[in-house]
């Protein structure tokens, strides 16, 4: 990063609390001044360096006072100005990159509903690596856990960037004993890593596990783990499949960033799922994943789409999009509905009301669909 | 640096601005002072900052003398001025600043500049 990057805005969002907290765990020792100055005096013991921090943006040199401070942190250092304010911007955080490596992302661009999988996926291999944390098991049928909801809610995108695709993720290294990890939610685990980092130590464990597996032709340990191995949940597998990884020219890698105010992880900090291993990948989800439920539900929805064509009858009938608002409320699910039900979903939807129908909802790859339905109709007030 | 210095690399910063004009007569020099430079000026500043200026001969061939490898020289001198806290001013193009003829900018006053900048009392 050249000093140029160091814009007014940039310069603004770099507050003196965060600087004082990197100086002072670098080494900086902080000398009192005279409350008048409103300015901070740090010098490095045995080097005779001294940086000022302002304390105020009130002062007419405020941003470019900030900028040497920068530079100066820096130049002490023997680092380069991204790595500092990767840490100053981003305090006690891992961040995570996952890169979609294909021809046609050189240049930095992808497609755009590409680039909307990869965040998505991105999102939901974070979330289903925290629920692995807090809890490891094979399948998580409920993914509504407090802590692990927290976690993820903490979680912040960074800035996209150019090579192939890449999408970062900051991902707070909160101290363990802030969260509680258990199924009871009250116990404290105080030992460490910190929570934040058993979550993104995993990601590259598990991914790291999935290769080594699958390279040495044992994918049914990924499904029936051995006695050391982590166990990987199906969610995870799932996650990993979200990535628009379509084609044998492309692939998807993983990389951390390790927060250094932390210890570092004896995990590998780069890993790569090439296109050829989504197939095994697939076939572990597909197992891992429990058996389809036939259990009936009543759903209330509302009615965002008509999909329907003229049958020979020319009456209207096929799918219909509905927004599901009680049970798995916000999900859109897709109905076949007859003729005449799709009359009321007509009716429905010209009212903005309400439809109750009970079928049982099921979920292929990335559609969530009602099946075997009855009692299709308006809810009247 | 002076033995009570508050820090180990003080600095100060020079609004330099020069202008050709007759020898001062009078005990107060004026000049007129940009508006922008002027607020810089009366603003805190992390660094502190004063203003100096320089005055030249008229004519444009007597501003530098001895122009050999020895030395080179300049003629006449310049004054410098503390604009802290000075009061706020529309934002018209020029404010007249007056410079106290005695301020002349040598060797020791810079030095009694700079002490003073390492005990923070530019700019307070």
């Amino acid at each position: 990063m050249s000093n140029d990057l160091l814009n007014d805005e940039l310069l603004r969002r770099v507050g003196p609390t965060s600087l004082q907290r990197y100086a002072t765990s670098h080494g900086w020792i902080r000398h009192a001044l005279p409350e008048r100055l409103r300015i901070a005096l740090y010098r490095l013991p045995g080097t005779g360096k001294e940086l000022i921090l302002p304390q105020t943006e009130e002062f007419g040199d405020y941003l470019p006072r900030i900028a040497d401070f920068l530079n100066g942190l820096a130049d002490a250092g023997g680092i380069t100005l991204r790595q500092v304010l990767n840490e100053v911007l981003n305090p006690h955080s891992d961040v995570l990159r996952f890169g979609y490596q294909a021809p046609e992302a050189r240049l930095g661009y992808v497609p755009f509903l590409t680039g909307i999988s990869l965040f998505d996926a991105a999102l939901r291999s974070i979330s289903t690596a925290t629920y692995d944390v807090v809890k490891p098991e094979k399948f998580h049928l409920r993914m509504s856990n407090p802590t692990a909801e927290a976690y993820v809610q903490s979680c912040r995108m960074g800035q996209t960037e150019i090579g192939s695709f890449v999408i970062s993720c900051i991902c707070p290294v909160e101290p363990t004993s802030q969260i509680p990890v258990g199924a009871d939610q009250e116990a404290i685990v105080e030992e460490a890593p910190a929570f934040g980092r058993q979550v993104t130590r995993r990601i590259l464990q598990s991914v790291t596990q999935i290769e080594e597996f699958v390279k040495a032709d044992q994918v049914n340990r990924l499904v029936e783990p051995a006695p050391g191995d982590l166990i990987i949940s199906g969610n995870f597998f799932d996650s990993l499949m979200a990535f628009p990884v379509e084609h044998e020219a492309a692939s998807l890698y993983i990389t951390a960033d390790w927060d250094k105010t932390v210890a570092q992880p004896t995990a590998p900090s780069r890993v790569e799922v090439r296109h050829d291993m989504f197939e095994a990948i697939e076939d572990v989800a597909r197992q891992l994943r429990p058996a389809k439920t036939t259990r009936e539900d009543r759903f209330i929805a509302k009615v965002v789409t008509l999909r329907g064509e003229p049958n020979p009858e020319e009456q209207m009938e096929g799918e219909v999009v509905l927004l599901l608002l009680h049970q798995e409320a916000g999900v859109k699910a897709r109905i076949w509905l007859s003729p005449t039900d799709y009359v009321i979903a007509g009716q429905a939807h010209m009212q903005n009301g309400y439809i109750s129908v009970t079928g049982v909802l099921s979920k292929i790859k990335k559609t969530f669909q009602i099946e075997k339905y009855t009692n299709f109709s308006i809810i009247t007030n | 640096m002076a033995y009570d210095s508050l820090f180990d690399h003080a600095q100060l910063g020079l609004q330099l601005k020069a202008t050709a004009c007759p020898p001062p007569t009078d005990e107060i020099i004026t000049f007129p002072l940009p508006v922008k430079n002027y607020h810089d000026l009366r603003r805190p500043q992390v660094i502190p900052r004063i203003l100096v200026v320089f005055q030249m001969p008229v004519d444009v061939d007597q501003w530098l003398d001895h122009q050999i490898e020895e030395y080179l020289s300049t003629r006449r001198c310049g004054y410098y001025l503390n604009l802290f806290g000075a009061p706020d001013i529309p934002n018209d193009d020029n404010k007249t600043v007056y410079l106290p003829r005695t301020n002349v900018l040598t060797v020791n006053s810079l030095t009694t500049l700079m002490e003073q900048a390492s005990r923070g009392e530019l700019n307070v």
